[in-house]
């Protein structure tokens, strides 16, 4: 999902969510109506978030901060042994397993991000929605986490995304929404979406076009 | 490095920490018949208490972060209703889980509408129904009003049936908070004091899990007010229901050490020893004197008695690893450690 500042791509991410309730229109997810629902009962009903600004659960070590996402999402293990393992499972996904036992507040903000992502989906999400998960990172940092949320759909979870970096939205993407001012502008595939003229008007510029054509 | 050593020594430390309750349990149990005279045993008995309600708030104030200026409530409602159980010729056994419930049944009429507000104003609406509730008690007829209520027993009066009673609710309380800090109920409930919206998006009902949390803390509060009116024989609204009281119960685990399973039992032995010994002497005194230990705890040491204990304890430990204090600055890895409070508040 892409748009300019103050389109509503976050307001939208809390309305599924469950953070925020709608003022008007319906949300449903695999047929059910979720509309307004409390958030808890979104993450049990499939939906999952991260936030743009990492919220970790900070007097706690990392590896207890995504024991909560395993014991309260819908995952079924019980037991405490069984539980830390689905952790550590969803820490070596996102690749901070080595920092298990550190406490949530020492780690730098890549892997804060990952924890966020890797305590989001403990819960166990069908819908995971990703609140700009590359923002603050460096090249090669947003490169690794590109590569995870890939490798995240490959293992069946569809993953919603809002992200300012064209390249990397054109390069994984398989569909791509863009709001403006609360209205949807456009959706479709990364193709027709980067040569729509209202999108290139509002949103990438005709700038970056030209200097993307020149780089083909 | 040398890790069986180490392992050993985290084993027998384990051990420890398991057998050092027990055997202040088993101490606390021989005391009055060690010597201790009626005095130390009503002072020991007073301190029972005070763990209880302190336990108990730290339940809902230390592990889920709301903190609430109301608790005299339920310890206020605890007393009158042991005492109106007891006076209609209920046991008082049965009329201590009766003033429990009471308690946590009240707490969940309070906590419907105060936990829709958040942090400093959950506290002031907590301290709202609180006020609320002492002056109808001052008003309300049939249990005296304003003139108090007074208990009066069949049987005979027993100092150390009151003291084995309060022992028990202490221990109770301490078990109750051991067992809630170990289960998914107790991650919940840090979770929401780390962060409510977070752990919201995480699963967790903070509303739900606020009101049973509210509810156990009550219960333990009103259950220790039941057993301070049977000992006391005779109530009054200005008394339990005291704001003072409120603060009271608040400070104890905030000077102890919030959050932590230990905490709050050496915060109540500390308020309950000071308010002893200084109430007869200097009345106001032991007020000001909490008001210092606040803010020297604020300023200082957030962790509490019990954070800088381990704070201590780990400054040792470091000396003695990297001989001596003379050699060089701790590894960063532990400075991070005790920069993050992660392991400070799981006790």
């Amino acid at each position: 999902m892409i748009g300019p500042n103050g389109a509503g791509k976050t307001t939208l991410f809390s309305i599924i969510a469950g953070s925020l309730a709608p003022t008007s229109g319906a949300v449903a997810f695999r047929g059910r109506d979720v509309t307004g629902v409390k958030p808890f009962e979104a993450v049990r009903a499939g939906i999952a978030r991260t936030h743009q600004i990492v919220r970790p659960f900070k007097s706690m070590t990392v590896l207890e901060n995504v024991e909560v996402g395993v014991r309260f999402g819908r995952n079924k293990v019980r037991g405490s042994a069984a539980v830390r393992q689905e952790a550590e499972k969803a820490l070596e996904l996102v690749g901070i397993a080595h920092a298990a036992n550190t406490s949530a507040a020492n780690l730098c903000v890549g892997d804060q991000k990952r924890l966020e992502l890797a305590r989001t989906l403990a819960a166990q999400p069908e819908l995971l929605l990703c609140d700009e998960v590359c923002s603050g990172l460096t090249e090669n940092e947003m490169l690794s986490v590109l590569e995870l949320l890939c490798r995240i759909r490959q293992l069946g979870t569809t993953i919603v995304f809002i992200e300012h970096n064209l390249k990397a939205i054109l390069s994984i993407c398989d569909r791509i929404l863009v709001l403006n001012f609360g209205q949807k502008l456009a959706e479709g595939p990364p193709g027709e979406i980067q040569n729509d003229p209202s999108v290139i008007e509002a949103y990438i510029g005709k700038t970056v076009v030209a200097e993307m054509e020149r780089e083909r | 490095m040398k890790l069986p050593a180490d392992r050993a020594g985290r084993r027998r430390r384990g051990i420890f920490r398991a057998a050092a309750p027990l055997l202040l349990l088993g101490a606390l149990i021989a005391l009055p018949f060690a010597g201790l005279g009626p005095n130390g045993t009503r002072l020991l008995f007073v301190t029972y208490v005070w763990i209880a309600t302190s336990v108990g708030w730290n339940l809902l104030g230390g592990f889920a972060g709301q903190a609430s200026f109301g608790f005299a409530v339920f310890y206020g409602l605890g007393a009158y209703i042991a005492a109106l159980s007891i006076n209609g010729g209920i046991n008082p056994y049965l009329a201590f889980p009766l003033a429990g419930a009471g308690a946590a049944a009240a707490s969940l009429l309070i906590g419907l509408p105060t936990f829709r507000l958040r942090g400093p104003y959950f506290a002031i609406a907590t301290i709202g129904v609180s006020e609320a509730v002492r002056v109808v008690m001052t008003n309300l007829e049939f249990t005296g009003g304003a003139s108090g209520y007074r208990i009066t027993e069949a049987r005979p009066f027993h100092q150390l049936e009151h003291y084995a009673t309060a022992l028990v609710l202490a221990a109770t309380a301490v078990g109750v908070s051991i067992v809630i800090r170990r289960s998914k109920f107790g991650l919940g409930l840090i979770a929401i004091r780390e962060d409510e919206d977070a752990a919201a998006s995480t699963g967790v009902n903070p509303f739900a899990y606020k009101l049973w949390a509210h509810a156990a803390a009550a219960a333990l509060t009103g259950a220790a007010g039941g057993v301070f009116a049977r000992y006391a024989a005779f109530i009054y609204p200005p008394g339990v229901f005291a704001f003072q009281t409120s603060v009271g119960i608040l400070l104890m685990p905030i000077i102890g050490g919030i959050g932590t399973i230990w905490g709050p039992v050496v915060g109540a032995a500390v308020y309950g020893v000071v308010q002893e010994e200084l109430i007869a002497r200097f009345p106001q005194l032991h007020l000001l004197l909490y008001g210092i230990f606040l803010i020297l705890v604020i300023l200082f040491e957030p962790g509490g008695i019990v954070g800088l204990v381990r704070r201590s304890l780990q400054r040792i430990e470091r000396a003695r690893r990297h001989g001596g204090p003379n050699s060089a600055s701790p590894p960063p890895e532990q400075v991070l450690r005790r920069a993050g409070s992660a392991e400070g508040r799981q006790l």
